[in-house]
């Protein structure tokens, strides 16, 4: 037993508080406050926002490696890289591919969305961050959050919480960003253009797709495995018909429980140590940039397209290419529709907002690969 | 930056090499089924 009257006041916290852990009150009470009551990405930004909270209050050993009750929720789901995969085995159950299946061309429209990803990474090593740094800030412009989040525990880890609420923020305000970038590349006659209806996809090729993609990129990009392999696993499940049970657990109660670990262990990485230095401004602004870039590279792609293409297509469909499913397709769907109201783009947008999750998965792959 | 530039020619080219041998697969897949389809029709 320690002696002295006085020991419980040392012990205490409050005296221990500093002034960086208060501003990340702040910072966790921001996130707080949009998850709770704006409603942006409220699943993943209101246990970020706790996880902040917690992790910045003094003495508690929350975070102590090897004790720490959220360390070890962060060590064994995102440092053993468990988490993410298996938040896109949810995803993969939750996912239609039949849009991409019935014009199987506009799943370039999420390649050339990544375009996005590779120069705002070129320019963040152009601004003095190292090569896995600006990898993990590029990948923000694939606006998918759990490659983000997985990319940044293998490459950059000091950077994960930075990188999540970037990516997660700026998906929740892909309504603000994406429209202007959108108007701005195209002209009215072309957000007008109303598209040709596509074909019904047969339930044999859905159900093989999968299992084709699956062979297809994992061979031509291996460190893409652990994403890709889950996210086709996930669909297998929806898309067989026979296995209803392991499809809905893994749309629901796998996915959300995962994500309450995901959320509280990114939040609780952001420490004022880690958080409050210069280079997460360069964080906040590049994974913005890479955002708008990436909206931009995926329209004028949608554009060049059209040059080769009997039947246009709307390039706002390109703008979908960003991952962010289905906001981004909904925003599509909302601008064709103030330019044509007759003009339905929602699924003709869903197919490259699918094949923009596939092709970051691909972009983190490459990073992955030349600088693991 | 040499390197930086390796990386940014190599992403790219995989990104769309991906896409498109799973164009050409998606493709294939479409045929082999129709195809598949018509033989089992009487």
């Amino acid at each position: 037993m320690n002696g002295g009257p006085l020991d419980l006041l040392a012990q205490m916290g409050l005296l221990a508080v500093t002034p960086g852990m208060v501003f990340m009150w702040f910072v966790a009470g921001v996130l707080l406050y949009l998850a709770i009551a704006k409603q942006f990405e409220p699943l993943l930004l209101l246990p970020i926002g706790f996880g902040i909270l917690v992790a910045n209050l003094p003495l508690t050993g929350l975070m102590e490696p090897g004790e720490g009750l959220i360390w070890r929720f962060y060590h064994y789901g995102l440092q053993w890289e468990v988490i993410p995969p298996v938040i896109f085995l949810g995803l993969g159950a939750l996912t239609d591919f039949g849009p991409m299946l019935a014009r199987p061309s506009l799943i370039f429209l999420g390649a050339g969305a990544q375009v996005g990803v590779y120069v705002t990474f070129f320019i963040a090593r152009l601004l003095g961050m190292t090569l896995p740094e600006a990898a993990t800030t590029g990948i923000i412009g694939g606006a998918d959050g759990p490659t983000t989040i997985y990319l940044a525990t293998r490459l950059a880890p000091h950077m994960l919480g930075s990188c999540a609420v970037a990516a997660y923020s700026y998906m929740a305000l892909v309504p603000i960003i994406q429209p202007p970038v959108m108007k701005l590349l195209t002209t009215r006659a072309e957000r007008a253009i109303v598209m040709k209806k596509s074909r019904k996809v047969p339930k044999l090729e859905r159900i093989l797709f999968p299992i084709v993609a699956t062979l297809v990129t994992v061979l031509v990009v291996p460190a893409s495995a652990p994403l890709m392999v889950m996210f086709m696993l996930g669909n297998l499940f929806r898309e067989s018909g026979v296995v209803e049970r392991l499809s809905g657990a893994a749309q629901n109660e796998l996915m959300n429980i995962v994500t309450i670990f995901l959320g509280l262990s990114v939040g609780a990485t952001m420490n004022a140590a880690t958080f409050l230095q210069p280079k997460v401004i360069f964080i906040f602004v590049l994974g913005l940039a890479a955002f708008a870039v990436s909206t931009a590279s995926g329209v004028l792609f949608a554009k060049f397209m059209n040059l080769f293409l009997k039947d246009k297509i709307n390039p706002l469909i390109g703008a979908a290419g960003v991952s962010a499913v289905p906001m981004s397709a909904r925003v599509v769907h909302q601008v064709g529709s103030e330019a044509n109201k007759k003009n339905y783009l929602l699924m003709f947008a869903m197919g490259p907002n699918i094949a923009g999750v596939i092709g970051t998965i691909l972009a983190a792959g490459v990073f992955l690969s030349m600088l693991k | 930056m040499g390197e930086a530039l390796i990386i940014f020619v190599n992403g790219i080219v995989g990104v769309f090499l991906g896409m498109s041998v799973l164009y050409g697969a998606m493709h294939l897949l479409a045929y082999v089924v129709k195809r598949a389809s018509k033989e089992g029709q009487p």
